[in-house]
């Protein structure tokens, strides 16, 4: 009974691979793969021209929404490092118009330093960005099967499994197609919400922006009130006596109220370098390696220069 | 089913992003909000990997489908009505408890409970042993010692209804070899050696019939033999002849002997010896025998009990050979005359049925390391645990194993006769379940092709949910759609040898049931391989979805809380600075004390003062020659 079966299994067969390279040798390739709905169902080609329309399909939405995405967050990126540099030049204004103008008016009453530098943002683009994307993964890895190449050998593999392997593959393919597009949902969605959370940054920053310009006005407009206070001080005192180039003010005997100011201006003083002294993104100094490097050479140039001339 | 925890996100609320970053000064705000996570960092690839892993090592097909099989087939065999006999159920021997102990079956503790019920095998030898007694005795006819003495009891003139042939002469002569004196075979003398015979009477001392001249005596006398099998209908007149006669029934002992002897046994001969002793010891008369018997050695008397145990033994055996060789082997001569005779076919059928019990009762044994095999099979793979590395081997390794289980644990508890047809019998199937096994697995495409209809509706069983039908229910339906594809391949390997060993037996169905089982096991494990039908796919791309999605959603969420959370307080911010800044504004411009409006800018800057007070101040302005702003 087996022997007939195998023997009716393997003429069977033949016959088929017999007829299929008949086919073949008669039609083109086009028409295979266009093939009748049967041939397609039978290989898969169906599942597969699904995965196909399907892995497009994912690959120009990832595409879109990545576009989207970096267009977006250059944008946010580009507003935030303006107003990075607005600080950052607010904070040169402290130091070097409000601060001196602070010493030299305070010094008529007592001698004042300022400590510290202003610190100079430069913050890397980096910590902006978002941290990890992975993009959609190489069709290779996706597709098991491709009913592009087509080849006779391909083809008569497919009778010979009664379409089963290539129905299996093409249906994994499918599926392994579905999972990318989850997993492509999820990397979307990522970009997402970092776009938002850059929208919100952004927004903190422009706070931060008016928190410096409103004290800064605040300040000079009491350094004004100050230097009217101290002035008209100095004037009583000059006429009071006979020297014209007079001493510093005895801070006992002017009025209270320009102590007041001269409080409010000290601690106000303290506030606006701190706020001077502060990173806003970054952690700490983050240095450019370029700039090490340079100083570094200029070190080293300032050392031979030393040695010449000693 | 790993838990969601591996592959969840973690969760951001809008509580938590509300203190995070109130507990910080506004000016620190910024950096709080751009080195939130709102989701982990875990890359979406990563994830993916980890539910592959997840889904390559899932083994629920045993408890799926051959657990039910498997039980299904046990049921076949233990609840079968012509095994009745067997009292599994006394025994206690269940389908699920054959099933549970395959499960803990372990080649190195065999030799569990099970060996006992093999015991029921003397009963089942025994009721072969009644084919003796159970029959017309009327069968055996008279005894006749040779064919003149069969002829006088009326039996035809070319009757072979005698008992005595000429081995005798053909077994004296071997011993004699030609010489006229010969050791005696039995006797020695009183005082140790060994006592001489003739081998004619004319040659022997003078004495007459007493002196030493040989007889070839049959330990067992004919008539014994004749008593004991000449009613057992698979033996035939010429079958009690040659048990008669064989070689280890004779021996060369001396005339006197003989004829004290007669047909007595040498038991009896003993005894008599023994009374003889006693009576004189006792003073009192003897009879002639009892004197004559005190001529006699104990050594002769030691010889030949010794000689007569042996004898005995293999009498036994070449009987219990004829009897079986006539039952079931080719000679189906005698059991047509049989047949014929009593008009039934009741005795042969009794003795196959001892035969066919003992068999069951040997595949009960067999059962288990089987099931175990196949479990292990399904579970781990062809090569587990068997040192080999290629399928092939592994299959030949696995078999050898389960004989040389058969060989030492199963078949010594058999006795004797059925020893021999048992261990052919598992060898045959045990080399047909592994070219079974080969077969099948080489031409599963072609099993897969063939039954491709039955496995469509196979699938569509399995994958049914749990409320229209039971796990019994789909493996039962699951099996005989798979068995019509199995049976054919079945059958090719085995109708050479073990189903036409059983022919009329209804061992037969229950084997065939058996195989068909293993087969059926053997394609499941192939299906689930090649995962035809991409469930094992479907299920995990299912798993991949519900993964992505769970943590798309908590990411969304958490973008929800961090934005809700970090704009309510900007907001908050904006409104309190402004208040202050306003407030500052006014109090410069109307010239007022700023100080008030300075402290609350810090304190909402999270800046510390150290001067409080104007006098504070006034005091460190006499106390320090320089004022530091730090």
């Amino acid at each position: 009974m087996f022997g007939r079966l195998g023997n009716w299994a393997s003429s069977a067969i033949s016959r088929v691979v017999d007829k299929v390279v008949e086919v073949a040798k008669k039609i083109t390739n086009k028409v295979i793969e266009k093939g009748s709905k049967c041939w397609n169902g039978f290989t898969g080609k169906t599942t597969f021209d699904k995965a196909e329309q399907l892995y497009q399909q994912i690959t120009d939405r990832y595409d879109k929404n990545k576009r989207d995405y970096d267009q977006a967050s250059g944008q946010l990126i580009a507003d935030i490092d303006t107003q990075v540099s607005s600080i950052n030049s607010f904070k040169q204004d402290i130091y070097q118009v409000q601060f001196k103008r602070f010493v030299s008016l305070a010094n008529r009453l007592h001698n004042v330093t300022v400590k510290g530098q202003p610190f100079e943002e430069l913050f890397d683009d980096a910590i902006l960005e978002a941290k990890t994307t992975a993009s959609v993964e190489h069709r290779g890895n996706l597709f098991l099967i491709d009913f592009n190449k087509f080849d006779l050998v391909r083809v008569a593999s497919y009778v010979l499994t009664l379409g089963f392997y290539s129905r299996k593959k093409a249906k994994q393919t499918l599926l392994k197609v579905q999972e990318e597009e989850v997993r492509i949902d999820e990397e979307i969605t990522k970009m997402k919400s970092h776009q938002r959370q850059l929208k919100v940054v952004a927004k903190s920053i422009d706070g931060v922006v008016e928190y410096f310009d409103v004290l800064i006005n605040n300040y000079s407009k009491l350094l004004d009130r100050f230097e009217y206070g101290i002035q008209s001080q100095r004037h009583k005192q000059m006429v009071q006596s006979d020297e014209i180039f007079a001493h510093k003010l005895d801070f006992r005997l002017i009025p209270v109220a320009h102590i007041e100011e001269f409080q409010a201006l000290f601690n106000l003083s303290i506030v606006l370098k701190q706020m001077a002294n502060l990173g806003y993104l970054s952690e700490s100094g983050k240095l450019n390696p370029k700039d090490t490097s340079q100083a570094k050479a200029l070190f080293e140039k300032v050392a031979s220069i030393q040695a010449i001339a000693a | 089913m790993a838990t969601k925890d591996e592959y969840v996100q973690p969760v951001l609320s809008t509580e938590q992003v509300l203190n995070e970053l109130q507990d910080c000064s506004p000016l620190q705000v910024s950096k709080q909000l751009i080195n939130m996570e709102l989701h982990d960092q875990r890359k979406s690839l990563e994830v993916m990997a980890k539910i592959y892993d997840e889904f390559d090592t899932n083994t629920n097909l045993v408890d799926e489908l051959v657990e039910p099989i498997s039980l299904n087939v046990l049921d076949a065999f233990i609840l079968h009505p012509k095994l009745k006999n067997l009292k599994f159920k006394a025994m206690g021997i269940s389908s699920s408890r054959i099933w549970n102990e395959s499960k803990q079956f372990s080649y190195e503790d065999a030799n569990s409970s099970d060996a006992d019920p093999l015991d029921q095998y003397m009963i089942a030898r025994e009721r072969a042993g009644e084919l003796n007694q159970a029959v017309n005795s009327k069968l055996a006819g008279k005894y006749a010692r040779s064919q003149n003495d069969a002829r006088k009891q009326g039996y035809g003139a070319n009757t072979n209804r005698y008992m005595d042939d000429d081995s005798k002469k053909v077994y004296s002569e071997k011993h004699f070899q030609g010489r006229r004196r010969a050791d005696s075979e039995l006797e020695v003398n009183h005082d140790g050696s060994v006592k001489r015979i003739w081998n004619e009477k004319k040659h022997a001392p003078k004495g007459g019939a007493n002196h030493n001249n040989k007889n070839t005596d049959h330990t067992v006398s004919l008539k014994e033999i004749f008593d004991d099998y000449g009613s057992n209908i698979a033996l035939s007149s010429d079958d009690l002849q040659a048990i008669g006669n064989i070689d280890d029934n004779f021996k060369n002992i001396t005339a006197e002997l003989n004829n004290l002897k007669r047909e007595s046994s040498w038991t009896e001969v003993k005894t008599l010896h023994d009374t003889a002793k006693r009576k004189q010891a006792a003073g009192q008369s003897l009879s002639n025998k009892e004197a004559r018997s005190l001529t006699i050695s104990d050594g002769t008397i030691e010889n030949a009990l010794e000689a007569e145990s042996l004898t005995n033994k293999a009498i036994q055996t070449e009987a219990e050979k004829r009897q079986l060789e006539n039952i079931w082997g080719n000679k189906k001569g005698i059991r047509t005359k049989v047949a014929k005779k009593i008009g039934t076919q009741g005795v042969e059928k009794a003795a196959n049925q001892s035969r066919d019990e003992a068999l069951g009762h040997a595949l009960v044994l067999f059962i288990k390391p089987l099931l175990f095999e196949m479990t292990d099979i399904v579970k781990h793979g062809f090569t587990y645990n068997t040192g080999e590395t290629c399928v092939g081997a592994a299959i030949a390794a696995r078999f050898k194993r389960l004989s040389n289980y058969m060989v030492t644990n199963v078949l010594p508890t058999l006795k004797q006769s059925f020893t021999g047809f048992i261990s052919n019998f598992f060898q045959n199937l045990i080399a047909g379940l592994g070219e079974l096994f080969k077969g099948l697995l080489g031409s599963i495409l072609k099993v897969v092709s063939e039954g491709f209809n039955a496995i469509i509706q196979a699938f569509k069983i399995l994958t049914e949910p749990e409320s229209s039908r039971s796990k019994a229910e789909k493996a039962d339906a699951f099996l005989k759609l798979i068995a019509t594809t199995t049976v054919t391949f079945v059958v090719f390997y085995f109708e050479k040898t073990i189903l036409q060993a059983l022919e009329g037996s209804f061992l037969k169905d229950i084997i065939l049931a058996l195989l068909t089982g293993v087969a059926s096991t053997l394609v499941v494990w192939a299906l689930d391989k090649m995962d035809l039908f991409s469930v094992k796919d479907e299920k995990r791309a299912a798993r991949v979805k519900e993964i992505f999605d769970m943590r798309i959603r908590q990411i969304k969420q958490n973008t929800d809380a961090f934005e809700t959370a970090a704009l309510q307080t900007l907001a908050n911010n904006k409104l309190q600075f402004r208040q202050i800044s306003e407030s500052m504004s006014k109090a410069i411009d109307d010239d007022e004390n700023v100080n008030s409006s300075i402290y609350s800018m810090a304190d909402f800057m999270k800046i510390e003062l150290e001067i409080k007070t104007t006098d504070d101040f006034m005091a460190l302005l006499g106390s320090q020659d320089r004022l530091v702003v730090s």
